[in-house]
């Protein structure tokens, strides 16, 4: 189970005026040896009062403009960032599908990259290892499971990182789009093994601007502007919402 | 502290296949590999050992084991703290993408840090070996300064990781100040070339105080009582400083790197 309370969170800009060890001494002596330097760390409200209860068994979708708060929600969920204020309550391990390749090592082989991959997602060598198995026939390698994975191409490496990272089936699933990796006959055991694991994770969180796949695969939806949730419902209302919202903009 | 500490030793799996994989990628596709590691330091040690023992007119076989010992160990020391400046900053991907405590790095750091010296053993073994006036003691104070050293490492490391992600330029100043602690460390000359009276006052440099400790046992050379008392306030200034590092700050590193 899932539970957010009215949780702000304040990201602070970095690197903008703030990164610099000189501009904070001489902002702290400012006061005292010249003018006060008016670069005062600059924060985003990225995120607005957000309430939200996900149960055991559903799977929310998450749709809104680039920059609404939706990849800051997933990562406030994902233990990531911690809230400025409010309360998160989260019952189960939590696996963050958010880059599908950390952890991997260009400089080994696909077979050591399985391992590297799994051990980094949290199993054990010995869980890894049975698993290799199966993840190189699901891959379609073949013979490329030897050589370095800097030898392969885009595709096959996002191939290779789909296969790794959807084999097992995770307690509370936090995905950032629905990945679709590789040519067309590879799509349809893609989109197989997307259903397994959607349906097989007792929570899901999608954020999307696939609004089919929000339709889809979702069981409640929340639409996200500006860092709070507007809208609330289910998946097609929440997707006629979003449509209404982007026409008034574009209007 | 400590639950981030349990939290990384549960999963130890990470740090080995990180540690590993940082070494691999810095010597990937060279024959010799890692083997490099080896090689040039121990051209680096010949070198200055030769023309150094010249300058100070010293016999070789006191001062190349003196030398090299000294460089091997004092570099695992600077360069440890040294590079952990950027600890953060590099595996930043991977704390944007999945909860894991900062502390990750600094083990990952260490034990990395840690293959790297291990390559150098070989280097110190011949060294001793060869030389005749080289006296091996090793005792049970040895291991206390082994681990003392490590303890103001990871300390240390996970302060200077943490405020150099926060203020940039401070990985510049820190690339400085250990450039400069290398002047004032007992690497090339002895601290019994310094007048009796300033000696202490040179422990007073935590890097020298480690680098006695250390060192010292290799080569049957005595160690100052005053290292042993800098290295134990250090560290326990150290570790004072990344507790309160840890508790004001560890959750806002995230925001920075």
């Amino acid at each position: 189970m899932i539970k957010m309370e009215n949780v702000h969170l304040y990201y602070p800009l970095m690197g903008l005026k703030s990164h610099s060890f000189q501009i904070a001494v001489y902002n702290k002596l400012g006061g005292i040896i010249g003018k006060k330097n008016d670069s005062s760390v600059q924060y985003v409200h990225a995120l607005r009062g957000i309430n939200l209860e996900v149960k055991r068994g559903e799977r929310l979708g998450i749709m809104g403009h680039n920059g609404a708060g939706k990849t800051t929600l997933l990562r406030v969920l994902a233990g990531v960032y911690p809230p400025s204020s409010g309360k998160v309550i989260i019952n189960g391990k939590v696996t963050a599908l958010t880059d599908f390749t950390l952890g991997m090592d260009p400089n080994v082989s696909g077979l050591e990259n399985i391992i590297l991959r799994l051990i980094f997602m949290g199993y054990s060598y010995k869980e890894a290892k049975k698993a290799v198995n199966d993840i190189v026939e699901f891959s379609e390698l073949g013979d490329f499971i030897h050589f370095p994975v800097r030898t392969y191409s885009t595709g096959m490496f996002m191939r290779l990182a789909f296969a790794i990272s959807t084999h097992f089936i995770p307690e509370i699933l936090l995905l950032d789009e629905v990945v679709g990796a590789g040519d067309e006959s590879f799509r349809t055991k893609v989109l197989k093994r997307i259903d397994e694991l959607l349906s097989g994770a007792k929570i899901v969180i999608l954020s999307s601007h696939d609004l089919a796949a929000i339709e889809k695969y979702c069981t409640s939806a929340i639409v996200m502007d500006h860092g709070s949730i507007v809208f609330q419902g289910s998946p097609s209302d929440a997707v006629k919402y979003y449509r209404e919202m982007c026409s008034k903009a574009n209007e | 502290m400590i639950n981030d500490i349990k939290f990384v030793l549960k999963r130890w799996r990470i740090v080995h296949a990180l540690g590993i994989s940082r070494l691999r990628e810095r010597y990937a596709r060279s024959k010799l590999g890692q083997l490099w590691l080896t090689l040039s330091n121990l051209v680096l040690i010949i070198v200055t050992g030769i023309v150094w023992s010249v300058i100070w007119k010293m016999q070789l076989d006191e001062y190349l084991p003196y030398v090299g010992v000294g460089h091997i160990i004092y570099l695992f020391i600077s360069q440890t703290l040294n590079e952990s400046t950027g600890i953060f900053i590099a595996d930043a991907r991977y704390y944007l993408n999945q909860y894991m405590p900062f502390l990750m790095s600094v083990f990952t750091h260490l034990y990395r840090s840690t293959l790297i010296f291990i390559h150098n053993i070989p280097i110190i073994l011949g060294l001793v070996i060869w030389s005749n006036s080289a006296v091996v003691r090793l005792n049970i104070s040895f291991i206390f300064s082994i681990v003392l050293l490590y303890i103001f490492l990871f300390c240390n490391s996970y302060s200077i990781a943490a405020i150099s992600t926060r203020f940039r330029d401070l990985i510049q100043i820190f690339g400085l100040i250990f450039q400069l602690a290398f002047l004032v460390t007992p690497v090339m000359w002895q601290i019994s070339f310094v007048p009796l009276k300033y000696r202490d006052y040179f422990m007073l440099n935590p890097l020298a105080a480690f680098l006695e400790m250390i060192r010292n046992p290799f080569l049957g050379i005595e160690i100052l009582k005053s290292a042993y008392l800098s290295a134990f306030v250090w560290t326990l200034i150290s570790i004072l400083i990344s507790v309160i590092i840890h508790k004001k700050f560890d959750r806002k590193i995230i925001f920075w790197v």
